[in-house]
């Protein structure tokens, strides 16, 4: 048994639990043998800390414990209600929800890809300059560089200006 | 009030709490929480921890409480429910590599000299040394797998059967067998390690076993 290790013996079964055959194994061997025998000790260590731990008294819930539980339970519903809610919500008007979703998809789609004034008014044959000065775009004549102000105003106002006059 | 929920058989309890009566539920935390404080002291040493993992105990009972059939005892259930939060509780907690003397207090290292020289004695000399010993122990622990803490706890400390902690843990009794085995183990290396720590004071003392 010299040569044969105890430690497997020490682990199979609690310490406690060790048969006086398996302790006379081990006091033969752990004579001769350093390794075993600080194996043994600290299995002894082990034992009495266990027991020691397993006979002390277990702490005792405090008289506010419960109180605690519950309203960790109701901070926990508040949380989780307003994801249900939510839920429900969702199972209720999912449908018409979606329809809109798609109306509005259908829009956009159609505002992207309609064609722009400017191809307009290309088709509608009006000429090409520029739009944004006004008297052009009453008289739909040529740029104002053609015109004295005058005849703007004249055209404008169908009276004869006396702009230039006055000055 | 109060009275008729105390007489109230558990499913009764069980059943009226997943329709939302509270007062069932607190009948029910008031009568299994001595228990569940008892088991969770098994992984943990600091009150508050305890509390905390009790009180997490409580509320996935609460949520699971409508998959509770009644098959079994509401205790059993609960037991369960305490023991797979304490673990993975103590998971994902962040476990200390290696405990080494320098980490021990002096109290603790006292203990542990004492302990060594008269390793057998059982009787201590102040009931503050049972204390000290549970604090070192819960630390030798805390290094360990949370498996571990939990199959020698039972088996080592309290004396349960295989077939106990297979029935609270779900695990077939040779997956037991086999935790305790290397439970042991590990716990042995853990506490050589630091009997042989400083400066080898320990082991280098020559002893003869009885």
């Amino acid at each position: 048994m010299k040569s044969k290790h105890i430690t497997e013996i020490l682990d199979r079964a609690a310490f406690a639990e060790l048969s006086k055959e398996d302790l006379t194994i081990v006091h033969l061997h752990t004579k001769n043998c350093t390794k075993c025998r600080q194996a043994f000790e600290a299995a002894q260590i082990s034992s009495v800390l266990l027991k020691t731990q397993a006979a002390l008294e277990p702490p005792a819930p405090n008289a506010f414990f419960q109180a605690k539980v519950l309203n960790a339970l109701r901070n926990k519903q508040t949380i989780v209600k307003p994801i249900a809610a939510f839920k429900r919500w969702w199972q209720a008007s999912a449908a018409p929800v979606f329809m809109m979703l798609i109306t509005l998809g259908v829009l956009i789609t159609f505002t992207l890809l309609a064609p722009t004034s400017d191809t307009n008014q290309a088709q509608a044959g009006i000429p090409d300059f520029n739009l944004y000065s006004a008297d052009m775009v009453i008289l739909n004549q040529k740029p104002p560089r053609d015109l004295t102000t005058e005849q703007v105003f004249e055209v404008l106002y169908e009276t004869k200006s006396d702009f230039g006059k006055q000055r | 009030m109060a009275d008729e929920y105390e007489n109230l058989p558990d499913n009764e309890l069980a059943s009226r709490a997943v329709q939302g009566d509270e007062t069932a539920f607190a009948e029910i935390v008031n009568r299994y929480s001595p228990r569940v404080f008892r088991f969770a002291a098994r992984f943990f040493r600091r009150y508050s921890l305890i509390e905390e993992a009790a009180q997490e105990v409580f509320l996935k009972a609460f949520l699971q409480l409508k998959n509770f059939e009644g098959r079994g005892s509401l205790e059993g259930w609960l037991t369960r429910i305490t023991v797979t939060t304490c673990i993975n509780l103590l998971r994902s907690a962040k476990r200390q590599p290696e405990l080494t003397v320098s980490d021990l207090t002096d109290d603790e290292t006292n203990w542990l000299e004492e302990k060594f020289f008269n390793a057998s004695a059982t009787q201590y000399k102040r009931e503050e040394d049972k204390l000290i010993a549970a604090d070192l122990v819960n630390r030798v622990l805390g290094t360990l797998p949370p498996e571990d803490t939990l199959v020698l706890t039972m088996i080592d400390g309290e004396g349960a059967s295989v077939k106990e902690v297979a029935a609270l843990t779900g695990w077939s009794e040779s997956k037991v067998k086999v935790k305790a085995f290397r439970a042991r183990g590990r716990m042995r290396e853990a506490l050589q390690k630091l009997l042989k720590a400083k400066d080898g004071k320990f082991f280098k003392i020559e002893k003869t076993i009885k």
